[in-house]
């Protein structure tokens, strides 16, 4: 029983990381809808990841300008998470356009304040 | 004209005039140049004269004077003090994080998980998900949102 949970932990991971690479752009609202908006911990820290990794403008928009998402999450594991995890991105020029766009917009106050300590901490990566 | 309304219009003496309109509109008898301010130079700044976003801020400020003014300087204070303990707080844990990784990397028990690892690639149970995954990257969205519905579905019934 055990094993099959692990299993299908697994493969829920695996399905998350074949949504991120898929060529399909339709594939970012299927996490965002899904996987940003789980109950489980665990599924929105690797949906976070995912969406990290693709690295486009539309996936790191859900991290760092979502309330409640990605570096907003309102569980410091899964913020923590996902802010390692942009500031372990090699190429992090989408980030920062992305960070800028928050921090000058109309953005709830919350995820401003946010968006500029990542900013910083980004700059210093 | 009489020569005394004449002087006295010449001659204008603050002290009359100040007699003269001695009233409740002045409580603080401040005159300017010999004339009598009225209470209506007291009056606060109206909010909706003022254009810019931080109106309501000034407004305050400049009508209860200095002790509104310390309290927002005390509570940008806060803001920046707040801003300080979280990126001290988001230092401190990536900082931890990066220690703990480096321990983990170099520490002896790293190598053995991972030869562990190989162990296990070598089961079936292992062969499976990986042959899962090839399938999972062939799939369409449509078909990989149905697999997570029902993914997501069974982690929170298990």
């Amino acid at each position: 029983m055990g094993e099959r949970i692990m299993n299908n932990e697994k493969r829920v991971s695996n399905i998350i990381e074949a949504l991120a690479k898929h060529e399909d752009n339709t594939a970012v609202e299927v996490l965002e809808e899904l996987g940003t908006n789980s109950s489980i911990d665990e599924v929105r820290r690797l949906t976070a990841k995912a969406l990290i990794k693709r690295n486009t403008p539309d996936s790191l928009a859900v991290v760092i300008s979502r309330a409640g998402k990605g570096i907003n999450d309102l569980s410091t594991n899964v913020a923590m998470s996902t802010i390692n995890e942009l500031l372990a991105l090699k190429d992090k020029s989408q980030a920062m356009e992305v960070l800028d766009r928050v921090d000058e917009a109309d953005w709830d106050e919350n995820v401003k304040e946010t968006a500029r300590s990542v900013k910083a901490l980004m700059a210093f990566s | 004209m009489e020569v005394k309304s004449i002087s006295q219009k010449i001659f204008k003496s603050p002290l009359k005039n100040q007699e003269d309109s001695c009233n409740h509109t002045n409580p603080f008898g401040v005159n300017f140049k010999g004339n009598i301010i009225s209470a209506d130079v007291f009056e606060t700044a109206n909010e909706s004269k003022l254009s810019f976003k931080g109106a309501k801020l000034v407004a305050k400020a400049t009508e209860k004077g200095r002790l509104v003014k310390s309290t927002i300087v005390g509570s940008l204070g806060d803001v920046s003090a707040a801003i300080s303990k979280r990126l001290d707080s988001v230092g401190k844990t990536i900082n931890e994080f990066g220690t703990r990784m480096r321990d983990q990397i170099t520490s002896s028990t790293v190598y053995r998980k991972v030869a562990g690892a190989w162990d296990y690639l070598n089961t079936t149970n292992a062969k499976a998900v990986f042959s899962l995954s090839k399938k999972l990257e062939a799939m369409e969205v449509p078909q990989l949102r149905i697999e997570l519905e029902r993914g997501l579905e069974a982690w929170g019934n298990g």
